[in-house]
């Protein structure tokens, strides 16, 4: 009994110290290698008929390593794709891509007439205020979920609302 | 004598000079030489020509109603040049052009532009003859490019087209065409030129 007492006071400290170490290791390996993050995802209410939505955010990558979206889920929509927008001679063209490449100790933007999320099929109603979530999923495998928040479309110069008063002011999609 | 009589003169030349310049400043923007009358049909199914719009400033934008990006856009920017015109916006009317003739019946063209509150719009489509003809008109382009392995939902084809607003006057000719980059500030101050 005695034993099993002693035996106790060494091992209960030394499996807080273990604790501890291994806390540190990781708090230690998380400020080497930080993960990617997402910032002001947004979108606009879908334009009826159509269903669809075009989802906006930044995307930080503030670790050494290049990384990459490799695929994108979104629950409430039947299909969610990466695309970029870009010129044509004169025309403007929007185009599907494979993978978005995040530089090292940088950040990407997803805004408008550039890269963005497309879904298609929304399955739930979105209006100004409400949000819808999706994930991420990048090249190690890593998945970054995303909560979306609806915004009132608006045009890029700040002007009011054109879908009537029950938009929230919006400034993201401003040059 | 002389010195102060040629003086006198030079100031009025100058005031003249001066007052044409403000005058011409004034002016409407020149007639671009594009455009021209043309037949399609509009979003209740009905034939429609642009004479018919005779008296009033029009803008044309060539896009379709599945665009997510650069059409919301500059539908958006255009409700705002209303807004801006206040009372003046009842004599502007802006045609929507769907270069995606398959897709972008007239419903769609009606259900969609309904969206845009306060925008005076009318949805033109027609046979892809008649929406090329109308693009060459203007010098608009777009073009559709089908995307291999794609299956619905998703789009199965891609739609480029030219992003710009033609303002034409309340004779239907082009005066102003606005890049995708004008600001509603941009396009006011040059409907307000034209209206």
């Amino acid at each position: 009994m005695r034993t099993r007492k002693l035996e106790l006071r060494f091992v209960r400290p030394l499996c807080k110290l273990s604790l501890a170490t291994f806390l540190a290791c990781l708090s230690g390996a998380y400020a080497q290698a930080p993960g990617v993050v997402v910032k002001n995802a947004w979108t606009r209410p879908p334009l009826p008929p159509q269903n669809n939505i075009a989802v906006f955010m930044t995307i930080d990558n503030p670790g050494p390593t290049a990384r990459s979206v490799v695929s994108v889920s979104a629950p409430d929509a039947d299909k969610a794709e990466l695309h970029k927008v870009e010129m044509e001679g004169n025309m403007m063209k929007m185009t599907p891509i494979k993978t978005l490449p995040l530089p090292p100790n940088g950040s990407v933007e997803l805004k408008p007439g550039s890269f963005h999320i497309m879904c298609f099929g929304v399955k739930k109603p979105l209006k100004p205020g409400d949000t819808t979530s999706m994930v991420l999923t990048l090249d190690d495998g890593k998945k970054v979920p995303v909560e979306v928040t609806v915004r009132a479309a608006q045009d890029r110069s700040g002007g009011d609302s054109f879908m009537g008063s029950h938009g929230s002011p919006m400034s993201g999609d401003r040059p | 004598m002389k010195l102060e009589r040629y003086r006198s003169l030079l100031i009025c030349m100058l005031l003249v000079a001066i007052l044409g310049i403000a005058s011409c400043s004034s002016d409407k923007p020149g007639v671009l030489n594009v455009g021209g009358n043309f037949t399609l049909t509009d979003q209740d199914g009905m034939p429609f020509q642009l004479s018919s719009q005779r008296g009033k400033t029009v803008l044309i934008f060539f896009g379709y109603t599945s665009c997510p990006d650069v059409c919301p856009t500059t539908m958006s920017k255009i409700a705002s040049v209303y807004r801006a015109l206040g009372p003046d916006a009842s004599r502007l009317k802006t045609l929507f052009i769907s270069v995606d003739t398959q897709r972008d019946t007239p419903p769609v063209l009606k259900e969609y532009l309904a969206n845009f509150k306060g925008v005076d719009a009318i949805g033109l489509t027609g046979s892809v003859a008649q929406i090329n003809k109308v693009t060459a008109l203007l010098g608009a382009e777009y073009q559709i490019t089908p995307i291999s392995g794609a299956k619905p939902p998703e789009e199965t084809y891609s739609v480029a087209h030219t992003t710009e607003v033609y303002a034409l006057d309340p004779e239907g000719r082009t005066r102003l065409i606005f890049d995708y980059d004008a600001t509603v500030a941009d396009m006011t101050k040059g409907v307000r030129e034209i209206l």
